[in-house]
């Protein structure tokens, strides 16, 4: 067996290391105070994407492990209560891993709509335990607001992505 | 060949039991957290601010180049607009000349009414004045990041505020960042008061763009278009700062637009009111050298040592 030399180590080790990478940049990345209106709202929506699409394309890449330390970063640099974060960001990559074989190869409006409901169901838990926590009823129409900027930010993103997993990552 | 089969089969399916089992484990430790994190903890309250006295400085760094992109191209805006600007600025210099002449009447009138009085002054209040480098509102929170922590002066409580109004306050306070409490965000509580009628009540914000007046009398005369101010109850908030304008009055709901445009939100005032002069005295930063709002270099903690 050849060992790999050390260009080729460190060139494997970014690879790895680039769903979770990513998706840490995207959330520091929407945190910047960009003075735009509303942009507020993104960071949560850019994450739950980037951690939906590693796990169903690259799960290897995208291992519990990655999607704990994004949901403890991303629970720790927003105000939102402490936890909720991770532990829909850990429900939606145990979704994407059950839902993966099945998935794989359906066309993409099918893959969209299942995004859908999932991010459907991960902001209306998210809403629930944010109510729950802060012991009143969150204004529903925030959740409804996440979750359309998810919707719709899916397809782009995921185009990205794909490209991404295309050029720099070896097929899984 | 059959039992070599097996065996991979039954590592497989343990370790793929292993897995599952951890995921379980995870999902219960985010359990976890989220009892122990209950918004008031101080545990999480002091990792977060660890957390965000690590990142703002960076934050702060990467920011730049997309600020002077920003700027550049607001200048080459302004460039544009400089007769009209120009003019419009001459006429309200014309206004504002008129209203400092009725300014410095009244403060002569004031000093010797004071004086009729015998009136004790209140405490001077001292400020920090901190960028903004990160905007962490999400849908359920609303609040941002500064550059300026203990370091500078700045601590719990302190009223945030722009030249249009108050803003919020500090929430959390790091060595070299903060993070502040918006007023718009759903557990800040402001004491205001109308201008006009006096009614004293409290805002409310609702993690929307405009916060609602609360515990407001039965009798009271609040109309659209009336200007709330802080009433300084409580004792977090100087009064007679300006907080906003009274926009809608619909079936006992009274909605408020803030004074402050979140969304353009830059350099922000931490006013200290509670400690006067502490923060000169006593820290070895002269806050004084922030004061001019106008000023856009900012006191940061790095340049102030």
């Amino acid at each position: 067996m050849i060992r790999p030399s050390l260009g080729q180590q460190a060139d494997i080790a970014w690879r790895a290391a680039l769903p979770v990478g990513l998706t840490l940049l995207l959330l520091f990345a929407a945190l910047l105070s960009w003075h735009l209106p509303r942009l507020g709202t993104i960071a949560s929506a850019l994450v739950l994407i980037s951690v939906f699409f590693w796990t169903l394309h690259q799960p290897g890449l995208m291992s519990m492990w990655g999607v704990l330390s994004i949901g403890l970063v991303h629970d720790l640099m927003t105000l939102a209560p402490f936890g909720v974060g991770l532990l829909v960001l850990l429900i939606v990559h145990g979704v994407a891993l059950w839902q993966r074989k099945a998935l794989n190869g359906m066309p993409f409006l099918l893959i969209w709509g299942l995004f859908g409901l999932v991010a459907a169901g991960a902001t209306l838990l998210t809403w629930l335990l944010v109510s729950f926590l802060q012991e009143m009823l969150v204004n529903p129409a925030q959740a409804l607001n996440l979750f359309l900027l998810e919707l719709v930010c899916y397809p782009p993103l995921a185009y990205v992505f794909a490209w991404i997993e295309r050029r720099l990552l070896p097929t899984d | 060949m059959n039992k070599r089969m097996g065996s991979i089969g039954t590592a497989a399916a343990s370790r793929s039991s292993t897995h599952r089992f951890t995921f379980v484990l995870l999902v219960a430790f985010a359990f976890g957290l989220m009892l122990i994190g209950k918004p008031d903890s101080v545990l999480v309250s002091r990792v977060r601010m660890m957390m965000m006295d690590i990142t703002a400085p960076v934050i702060n760094a990467v920011s730049r180049p997309i600020d002077a992109a920003r700027e550049t191209a607001s200048d080459v805006r302004d460039y544009f607009a400089l007769k009209a600007e120009n003019e419009a600025l001459k006429r309200q210099n014309d206004t504002l000349l008129e209203w400092q002449r009725v300014a410095r009447e009244l403060q002569a009138e004031n000093a010797s009414l004071r004086d009729l009085l015998n009136f004790q002054p209140g405490p001077k209040v001292s400020f920090v004045t901190a960028s903004v480098v990160a905007d962490t509102s999400s849908s359920f929170v609303r609040s941002l990041i500064v550059l300026g922590g203990t370091r500078a002066g700045v601590a719990k409580g302190q009223a945030a505020v722009t030249g249009s109004g108050l803003a919020g306050r500090v929430l959390e306070v790091g060595e070299r960042s903060a993070r502040i409490l918006l007023i718009t965000d759903i557990n800040a509580r402001v004491p205001v008061v109308a201008e006009r009628s006096r009614d004293q009540a409290v805002l409310a914000g609702r993690n929307s763009d405009l916060p609602e007046l609360l515990y407001l009398s039965r009798d009271s005369d609040v109309k659209i278009g009336d200007r709330m101010v802080t009433s300084g109850q409580g004792g977090v908030f100087p009064a007679g700062l300006p907080v906003g304008e009274v926009i809608s009055v619909t079936g006992g709901h009274i909605l408020v637009q803030p004074y402050v445009d979140f969304s353009r939100l830059e350099n922000i005032r931490l006013i200290d009111y509670s400690l006067p002069g502490i923060l000169l005295n006593d820290l070895g930063v002269d806050t004084t050298k922030a004061l001019s709002p106008s000023k856009a270099g900012s006191i940061t903690t790095g340049a102030s040592e």
